[in-house]
């Protein structure tokens, strides 16, 4: 490559053709936000008014009943709902199904009782423990904190004494809670790649039936330069786009970004480099603007329904999550919400970035080896 | 002079067609060359292969003392280029498109001077969507002279136009000629290569039939008129009319070439009566370069 003399200028270019381009801009940067807009309109957060509460009665005594049906007063902000082993509690802790789990101890009873007859051991503590969601909305230690207070009332109303009967809080990391909070990432990486393969694969197709590129390769630029001079602004504009749907997110619809904003750039420049690659391809085989048109769609419809965005991987047919999987946007996706929305860091999502990079490396060799001038 | 462009042998098929076929010829510095043919003749091809954007067959290509086929980058370093029907970024200015392009070369000249010198100055900050097609033109020929050439490749720069933007067009290439750059022009416009030119190869099916001054080219034809009409039914009876040199027949337009005029047209109009033939749209012109081709290929250029 040439040193490149007029290199800034010519990025400076492109960058003004994209903002001078209603078409791309709105297809880049409004559809996105329009598009997160809505669906954060139609399934977005309400304000915890309840809380879901598991309880696991081992003890299953009169005691024990007294408890968890005095968490089930209708006074409380409490769902209750029954489970007869640890392990599922925990994992609808985990998957947010539930804000908290309290095990009652088998011997609760027998404590129960101690406690209230008038000869009975008063020395003695009791630990109920209480699996709690850890996540980003904070709606676990408000659970917590709520069981708290109650199995505290529980215990003065039945004898009148100061507590004896303790938490033992577990926190367990738990899944988002709000569908929002696993669309936003979704939506973002869905952007990414909309504007990284149409931007892309249109700039080429299009300068090459105008003979634009033909007339760039009459100059001693060189490939490189001339490509490289669309590929620095579309990196630029996803970032941008990125930035804004972040924005959104976390302004208009509560999401907090829980990771580290770096790391999260670090995953969106991965997924901007084999999108913007994925367009090279497209351009590369297409004879048209049309047919760039229609590839592009094919490549990238699939992945917008399958790629993680609207739907969980794991809530697909396992025939279809092998498809999934062979997808650059599934692992985009996925790379983006683990650091968003829990907190990922880099050694969490290395499977992820390491795919995207093959993924990219791949693309980008077979476009160049492909690329035609005319 | 120098040549400044030497061109030995060049050859270029695609499958069957010969594309070019073994053509020779040089250009001198400060020279405007140009080729003359129909579409399809070649000439694009000869000039895409001189700038680097084709690989020849065969031949022994110099440009500026650069070896085509090896330097391509040192070439188009030094040429300028304006291709065949090239459109533009639609949404930069001229200005901005003639400063993204000067980036590309290790030296440009100034946007403004070159707006200045095509005569767009007022165009400068319209996106060049916004262009006529005589202003796009000049923008493209503007365009060719922005890392400063000394050889200029035009193809068909005035194609399409109305006569006055070829007028302003072929200024320009006076104004380069002056500046003691090279032109190399093609054109399908037989008037343009007879006005413009300094000297003009005949092109026709990838050969060059016949290169020289213009002047030198029509000087056979010279103190003779061109009788021109279209004559229904058989019309090889007006060959030997008195005054007739040469005729020309093709798709029933009959072209007689005569240095008596006023003999020969009163037999032509003597002849068709007694055969009953209709003689329409005629025509009497002086002899051109259209006749040359005409002369050397039995045809004519169609537009």
């Amino acid at each position: 490559m040439r040193l490149p003399r007029g290199f800034p200028g010519w990025v400076v270019a492109n960058l003004r053709m994209f903002f001078r381009d209603r078409a791309t801009l709105v297809w880049a940067i409004l559809f996105p936000i329009v598009f997160m807009g809505l669906l954060g309109l139609g399934f977005g957060r309400a304000d915890p008014v309840s809380f879901d509460i598991g309880v696991d009665d081992e003890d299953g005594t009169l005691w024990s009943r007294a408890l968890w049906t005095t968490f089930a007063n209708e006074s409380l902000p409490f769902d209750v709902a029954n489970f007869s082993d640890q392990d599922t509690g925990v994992a609808a802790v985990k998957d947010g199904t539930l804000d908290v789990l309290v095990i009652v101890p088998q011997g609760f009873g027998a404590f129960m009782d101690s406690q209230t007859s008038p000869t009975g051991n008063r020395n003695t503590t009791l630990a109920l423990v209480v699996f709690w969601g850890f996540d980003e909305q904070g709606s676990g230690q408000v659970a917590l904190q709520t069981v708290q207070e109650v199995s505290d009332g529980f215990f003065r109303a039945a004898t009148n004494n100061p507590t004896m009967l303790t938490i033992a809080p577990q926190a367990v990391s738990a899944q988002s809670l709000d569908y929002i909070d696993f669309l936003a990432p979704g939506i973002l990486a869905m952007a990414v790649m909309q504007s990284g393969v149409y931007g892309l694969a249109m700039f080429i197709v299009s300068s090459r039936e105008k003979r634009i590129l033909k007339r760039l390769h009459a100059t001693p630029a060189g490939a490189a330069y001339i490509l490289m001079g669309r590929i620095v602004p579309a990196l630029l504009i996803s970032l941008v786009q990125t930035g804004l749907l972040l924005a959104l997110a976390v302004f208009a619809f509560g999401v907090e970004i829980v990771g580290n904003i770096g790391i999260l750039v670090v995953a969106a420049v991965f997924g901007a480099i084999v999108f913007i690659s994925l367009g090279f391809l497209v351009s590369s085989v297409s004879k048209s603007v049309d047919s760039a048109e229609n590839l592009t769609g094919l490549v990238t419809f699939p992945m917008f329904f399958l790629g993680g965005v609207f739907i969980p991987i794991d809530r697909l047919p396992e025939a279809v999550q092998i498809l999934a999987y062979m997808m650059p946007l599934t692992y985009f996706s996925d790379a983006i919400r683990e650091v968003m929305v829990r907190g990922a860091g880099f050694a969490d999502i290395a499977l992820d970035l390491g795919v995207l990079a093959v993924f990219a490396a791949v693309v980008f060799a077979l476009a160049v080896k492909l690329f035609r001038w005319e | 002079m120098d040549d400044i462009v030497t061109v030995r042998n060049l050859r270029k098929s695609y499958g069957d067609l010969r594309a070019v076929d073994d053509i020779s010829f040089t250009v001198k510095k400060g020279e405007i060359f140009g080729l003359v043919g129909p579409n399809g003749a070649g000439k694009t091809t000869t000039w895409e292969i001189l700038e680097g954007l084709r690989r020849a067959d065969d031949g022994d290509l110099h440009v500026a003392g650069i070896d085509v086929r090896h330097h391509r980058r040192k070439l188009r370093e030094i040429i300028g280029v304006q291709l065949q029907a090239t459109a533009m970024f639609e949404r930069l200015t001229a200005r901005e498109t003639l400063e993204v392009f000067g980036g590309m070369y290790p030296r440009s000249t100034p946007a403004d001077t070159l707006l200045n010198l095509v005569n767009l100055e007022e165009k400068a900050d319209d996106w060049t969507e916004r262009l006529s097609g005589g202003q796009k033109q000049r923008l493209a020929v503007a365009l060719a002279l922005v890392n400063d050439p000394e050889i200029v490749f035009l193809d068909e720069p005035t194609t399409g136009l109305d006569p006055q933007a070829r007028r302003s067009l072929w200024d320009v290439m006076g104004k380069l000629r002056d500046s003691g750059k090279t032109v190399m022009l093609t054109t399908h416009y037989m008037e343009e290569a007879e006005r413009v030119c300094d000297r003009v190869g005949v092109m026709d099916r990838g050969k060059i039939l016949a290169l020289d001054r213009p002047a030198q080219l029509i000087k056979e034809f010279e103190q003779r008129d061109a009788v021109e009409f279209a004559a229904d039914g058989d019309a090889s009876a007006f060959g030997t009319l008195p005054g007739v040199d040469e005729m020309n027949v093709e798709d029933g337009l009959v072209t007689l070439y005569t240095r008596q005029l006023e003999s020969t047209l009163t037999a032509v109009f003597e002849l068709a009566r007694t055969r009953e033939m209709n003689v329409e749209n005629f025509r009497v012109r002086n002899a051109s370069l259209e006749d040359v081709f005409l002369h050397l290929t039995g045809r004519r250029i169609r537009e």
